[in-house]
């Protein structure tokens, strides 16, 4: 295989067409055996099965763009990190309060970017202070 | 004609046009929020300083969405997201003044020239678009996504791709035809679908954020050139540009124009449209420029848009319905029956329109590109870190709801891999729009004729509209074809 990135885009696309196919199996038909909300997922599976098919036959034949390399050092740790952070907000925030989890968010991400400690802090509190006078204060957002 | 031209109108005109651009400027906040927090306003003021405003906000605002494109790659309208990648480049490359120069020039050009055509074309379009039944409106939306495809300027499978991924979370929630509920996994949340905004702040504002942790790079672009002569470069060189560019501006505007009166499509499709004429016109030898007519493109076309609308009173996006709400609550019905009822409202209508665009939007544009050029020149890790906090309270302040939060995180992380694997964002925005539309008037068609396919062709109008889909798929593989030869005789 000649794009490892494309094959695997195209076995992630055509498992999510069965997927797709095998999901929409539960839904209704019309009266007189015509489809019914099951059409248009249907057909998008098909879509999504075939244009998987087509990349990955692209991906072998290896006539597909190379999209993107990695020439950084990627961190799939900071990653998970930063999506941990915004994926907890909305279980914290009903205990400490909207202010402190943004904060504590915003001071997690700034972190893990690698801006040095005090600057993160300041940056956290000014978009609190900021998304607080914008949207609690002048437009009314009960946040 | 001076009905909503008093003083009162015009100072209302030019606050509503100051708070559109503040609200749209923000990254993570939309001209949708903008004209609809304005509603609770609208009903305690005056129908000469409520429309005056509306107008003005709704205007600016839907430009001022560009700035978020422009600083950090969150597109204020799904119009927008059609020239993201190219106004970010121009924007990072040439400086804030110049790429948000062509952006509110454009508009204001587009958005004259919309209302030219409007006075003299109205009664005439608004005949032939009644005549559309959910045949054209199917096809129009076929149309749409098959402009999307080209409109990427890479892989158009990779783009047919994202537009079916798009299309697919369209149909999370209560089918809209038959009231079925699809794709929700037991969680009363997802039964109300998937928002397109919050959809919008994740997939673009989000995975730039995830992408910035995981690459781990220091500095991702290059630093702006010097703002010098800042109103040159915004006023005199987006001028220049539109000038030597004027059957570009031309023909965009009336596509935005014709495509905005229909009902559903909206001034989204018209800039999609636009956009993926421009990119297949695409000339390799000129690629330096190729970004600023991309974006002229759309722009001209994003702001004419939606005024026709106002002819049939059946609204194209999300933010025409909020503004034809504000008219009704006023008193005044949109559509056909205002042209012979009240000339004189809708002439101040026009003039209204014509201000906004000659005066409201090259001031309040210099004013918005002057905050991005400040944004622009923070360390962008500092502005990623600001980024995350106005997606969570973004994407939580369109419904408030803590859920959206989550989808927003979800849409950030399937964006992340989509950009990973080089497929375009963009399209997933357009097939989640024009997903309801083209499901909805194909189910209804069908029913209609009893499931009998060949009357999707019988209609002269919605045959029109196929044939012009088979044109735009022709166009764009014949173009692509010729790109990608000449780019390897290179």
């Amino acid at each position: 295989m000649k794009n490892a990135s494309d094959g695997i885009s195209a076995l992630i696309l055509c498992l999510l067409g069965l997927g797709i196919w095998w999901q929409s199996g539960s839904f209704p038909s019309l009266e007189e055996g015509y489809p019914g909300p099951s059409l248009f997922p249907r057909l998008i599976a098909v879509g999504l099965l075939l244009g998987g098919a087509w990349i990955g036959v692209k991906s072998v034949q290896g006539s597909e763009k190379i999209t993107k390399e990695l020439k950084e050092s990627p961190s799939l740790l900071k990653l998970g990190g930063g999506v941990i952070l915004v994926a907890a907000y909305p279980i914290l925030q009903p205990l400490i309060g909207f202010m402190l989890t943004l904060g504590l968010v915003c001071l997690g991400v700034a972190l893990l970017l690698g801006i040095k400690p005090w600057i993160a802090l300041v940056s956290a509190l000014g978009t609190v202070l900021f998304i607080f006078v914008t949207f609690e204060m002048l437009l009314g957002v009960s946040l | 004609m001076s009905v909503l031209l008093s003083w009162e109108g015009i100072l209302a005109l030019l606050l509503g046009g100051f708070y559109g651009a503040v609200f749209g400027a923000i990254p993570g906040l939309t001209a949708t929020l903008a004209v609809a927090l304005f509603i609770p306003v609208a009903f305690f003021l005056d129908p000469i300083i409520a429309l005056p405003a509306i107008i003005a906000i709704s205007s600016v605002a839907i430009y001022a969405g560009d700035v978020g494109s422009a600083v950090a790659r969150i597109p204020g309208t799904p119009a927008s997201a059609a020239y993201l990648s190219e106004l970010h480049r121009v924007a990072r490359k040439k400086g804030p003044f110049y790429g948000l120069g062509i952006s509110a020039m454009g508009s204001a050009v587009g958005g004259i020239i919309g209302t030219v055509l409007l006075i003299f074309s109205a009664t005439t379009i608004a005949t032939l678009a009644r005549q559309f039944s959910s045949f054209e409106y199917f096809w129009i939306a076929v149309l749409g996504l098959a402009a999307g495809i080209f409109a990427s300027g890479g892989s158009p499978i990779k783009a047919f791709v994202s537009l079916l991924l798009g299309l697919l979370l369209s149909t999370v929630g209560i089918d809209p035809t038959l009231g079925h509920p699809r794709f929700h996994f037991g969680s009363p949340d997802l039964l109300g679908g998937l928002n397109y905004i919050v959809a919008m702040i994740g997939l673009f504002g989000f995975s730039e954020v995830l992408e910035h942790l995981f690459s781990n790079k220091e500095e991702k672009y290059e630093a702006p050139q010097k703002v010098e002569g800042a109103a040159r470069q915004f006023y005199l060189q987006p001028l220049l540009l539109i000038v030597r560019e004027k059957w570009l501006v031309l023909r965009s505007s009336i596509l935005g124009v014709f495509v905005g009166f229909l009902p559903g499509a909206g001034a989204d499709i018209g800039a999609w449209v636009s956009t993926s004429f421009q990119q297949m016109r695409k000339k390799e030898e000129e690629e330096a420029e190729e970004d600023d007519r991309i974006i002229l493109a759309g722009t001209s076309s994003n702001n004419s848009a939606w005024i026709p609308a106002l002819s049939l009173g059946l609204p194209g996006d999300t933010v025409t319905a909020i503004v034809l709400g504000v008219f009704l609550m006023k008193g005044i019905t949109p559509g056909p029956l205002l042209f012979e009822q009240q000339p004189d409202l809708l002439w101040s209508l026009y003039l209204t329109f014509l201000l906004a665009n000659l005066v409201l939007l090259p001031f309040y544009g210099f004013l918005t590109a002057r905050m991005a050029a400040f944004l622009i020149k923070v360390p962008f890790k500092l502005l990623l870190s600001f980024i995350t906090g106005l997606c969570i309270v973004g994407a939580f302040a369109i419904n408030n709801s803590v859920f959206d939060v989550w989808i927003m995180a979800g849409m950030g992380v399937v964006a992340f891999l989509l950009r990973r694997g080089g497929f375009p964002l963009a399209q997933v925005v357009l097939g989640m729009v024009l997903g309801p539309i083209m499901e909805q008037n194909f189910m209804v068609s069908a029913i209609k004729s009893k499931w009998d396919l060949m009357s999707f062709f019988e209609r002269p109008l919605a045959l029109g509209l196929m044939v012009g889909t088979l044109a735009i798929i022709f166009l764009g593989l014949r173009f692509r074809r010729r790109f990608v030869k000449s780019s390897s005789n290179q």
